[in-house]
């Protein structure tokens, strides 16, 4: 690449780091996860860099192909999954209620399917319109409405299952069943 | 279509909001370095674009034949799949240790564009895996007897666990459809038919982690425990007897918030795994681990006998983590790691007595963990350095994994005995650094299951067996 294209990818990542990892972050729910989702998107960068570097709106594109790697994500975990072994189970961040109120929710969230999660990150906690979300993820305002609809309902159900709210309060669970989709440590679930 | 309350739901997600809590780990360099090498590699691969397709259009045609042929009636085996040496299913003098070993892709589903293994049983005779159609994300769970195909239909899509032993009983657990609500779901194959693993009430009881040769099937149920000691001025959880945190479900031990009080901000929300045995045929009835207040533990391993091995941990003020067996008179004991090193309670897995696991290296080491086994018969321990990463152990502590070069490069091997074999690659493999390893190796040393990575980036992996000899 020539010197000074790679001299405007430097600054371009700098600028746009902060929002990216913000974005990964809210979209994995884990903050590990979301760097390689930024390292992934940004080296993909690089490679198609003088191609579109001129292109409108770089943010949007660069948001793009964030959005299509978070939805591909569990292809590639897939294909590493025979490596994985549990990592010692790390301590979740020290806090009260409000840590636990966001487990919960995290765990909730985590159990839809990745495009309804997508949809409801980018509408809801990104502020993006149907319209931006639509063209972020490719798809027709309508299937955007719709995802949002049964991403926020079963988000909802969910929330209000015995098992999901049982991670609020485990130390009282005499229920067994604890919901899966806790994140541990590498992301496995 | 009903309209959506936006507000409400901006206020439901609210609690999500929020930047990152850890710094950066992506540094700019970093990515110039990335991109540069892929930009590399592009070039590379345009160059030798022809004799690379060909190569993958000469390997793929056999496989694609032997996939259609062994699905039908008649075969008994893969051509050349060999005969279990039964002598080394019992005993205890190991194998002579191969001196080669051949690859074979395993035939697939037509369509399938991604596979791999993900056990296999100590006989040698079944692996099982996954396979993929990348173009439409179709996957299939897979059961090879003797190298022949079948395609199971298990109650659950996707299985992120799959286990098999030597009956050819396999255990997983996934996704699946229940009253029109998606849930987890665990479940063992035997005598041809699926059933889920429950409690008694029919509740799911977690993710499956183990299956013995009896067909006993580990689970974990996860917990989330508080763990650490009151802040004195704000109420907050009671210590459980002995300061430590208890179990989910065990009863005894379990801190309870105080009633009526807020909870303590000085302490933590511990993760863990109560281990659950479903005995065979006892689908419904599954034994528990009794909690004695040591600590949440993380049980990950389960072995012919009965013994499980794990981890425990406590965090708070008495924070300690501990490598940890449970063997069936229910006298838990701590494993040490080597000498030096440091204790590291993630997954362990346990056969025959021989604990694979892994402890953190002394000061000054490159390795971020070491892959460690123990020999719970002489109470031996030993970092293995002829491998970089593990994955499974046979009843003579052979261990399968892969090996790592200067470039990053990994390729699967095995550790036989104090031997690092390293496996060689099929037709159409090329290197990779997420993808390839060995995840099985057969009680005689004769099979071993894996993966291979074969397009670039490690973008596709295939399922690949070796005869060793």
């Amino acid at each position: 690449m020539q010197p000074d294209w790679e001299q405007e990818y430097v600054e371009f990542v700098t600028a746009a780091m902060p929002k990216m990892r913000r974005l990964a972050y809210l979209l994995c729910g884990d903050a590990h996860r979301g760097d390689d989702l930024v390292q992934q998107t940004f080296t993909t960068l690089y490679v198609r860099w003088p191609r579109v570097r001129t292109v409108h709106h770089l943010d949007g594109y660069v948001r793009t192909v964030l959005i299509r790697f978070f939805q591909g994500e569990k292809r590639r975990l897939w294909s590493r999954r025979v490596r994985l072994t549990d990592s010692p189970p790390e301590p979740l961040p020290r806090g009260g209620p409000d840590v636990e109120e966001r487990t919960v929710l995290r765990a909730a969230l985590d159990r839809l399917p990745r495009r309804q999660r997508a949809v409801l990150v980018l509408r809801f906690l990104c502020d993006m319109s149907v319209t931006e979300v639509a063209e972020a993820l490719s798809c027709a305002p309508g299937t955007v409405k719709s995802q949002s609809f049964h991403g926020l309902a079963t988000l909802r159900r969910l929330l209000d299952e015995p098992s999901v709210a049982a991670l609020a309060t485990p130390s009282t669970a005499a229920a067994p069943s604890i919901a899966a989709g806790l994140p541990d440590a590498k992301g496995r679930s | 279509m009903q309209e959506i309350d936006e507000d409400g739901a901006r206020k439901l997600l609210r609690p999500l909001d929020g930047d990152p809590d850890q710094p950066s780990a992506v540094r700019v360099e970093t990515l110039l370095r990335a991109g540069r090498r892929r930009v590399r590699r592009r070039r590379m691969l345009a160059g030798g674009g022809l004799t690379a397709a060909t190569a993958v259009v000469l390997v793929a045609v056999p496989v694609a034949l032997a996939a259609v042929r062994d699905a039908g009636p008649g075969q008994v085996a893969q051509p050349g799949y060999p005969t279990p040496d039964d002598r080394y299913a019992t005993g205890l003098t190991p194998p002579p240790v191969p001196t080669r070993c051949t690859p074979y892709r395993l035939p697939l589903p037509p369509g399938a564009t991604e596979s791999q293994v993900l056990d296999g049983d100590p006989s040698g005779r079944y692996l099982v895996g996954i396979a993929r159609d990348g173009r439409t994300a179709r996957t299939w769970t897979l059961r090879w007897d003797r190298g022949v195909l079948s395609v199971l239909e298990p109650p659950t899509t996707d299985p992120a666990q799959l286990l098999v032993n030597s009956q050819g009983v396999v255990a997983g657990d996934g996704i699946a459809v229940r009253d029109g609500t998606a849930v987890r779901v665990s479940w063992v194959y035997r005598y041809g038919r699926y059933v889920d693993l429950t409690d008694s009430a029919g509740s799911y009881l977690g993710d499956v982690l183990d299956l013995n040769e009896h067909g006993d099937v580990l689970g974990g149920v996860r917990t989330l425990a508080l763990q650490g000691k009151p802040a004195g001025t704000k109420g907050g959880p009671p210590e459980p007897p002995g300061g430590q945190g208890g179990t989910p479900g065990d009863g005894a031990g379990a801190s309870t918030p105080a009633p009526g009080g807020g909870r303590s901000d000085d302490h933590t929300l511990v993760p863990g795994r109560q281990p659950v045995v479903w005995a065979a045929d006892a689908e419904r009835s599954p034994t528990r681990l009794a909690g004695d207040g040591s600590g949440e533990p993380y049980v990950t391993g389960l072995d012919d006998d009965g013994t499980m091995v794990g981890g425990t941990v406590q965090f708070g003020a008495d924070r300690a983590a501990r490598m940890t067996v449970w063997p069936p008179d229910g006298k838990r004991r701590t494993l040490a790691p080597p000498r030096g090193h440091g204790v590291n309670p993630g997954h362990l897995s346990i056969r025959h007595g021989w604990v694979l696991g892994w402890s953190y290296p002394p000061a000054g080491g490159e390795e971020k963990v070491v892959p460690t086994r123990w020999n719970l018969r002489t109470g031996e321990v030993a970092p293995l350095t002829g491998l970089a990463w593990v994955s499974a152990i046979n009843r003579y502590g052979w261990v399968a994994g892969f090996v790592r070069d200067a470039s990053g490069v990994e390729t699967p091997a095995v550790l036989a005995g104090e031997r690092t074999i390293v496996l060689p690659m099929p037709a159409g493999a090329v290197p990779g650094k997420e993808g390839p390893a060995a995840v099985s190796v057969s009680d005689d040393g004769r099979v071993v299951g894996g993966v291979v990575s074969v397009a670039p980036d490690d973008a596709a992996t295939a399922a690949v067996r070796w005869t060793c000899e």
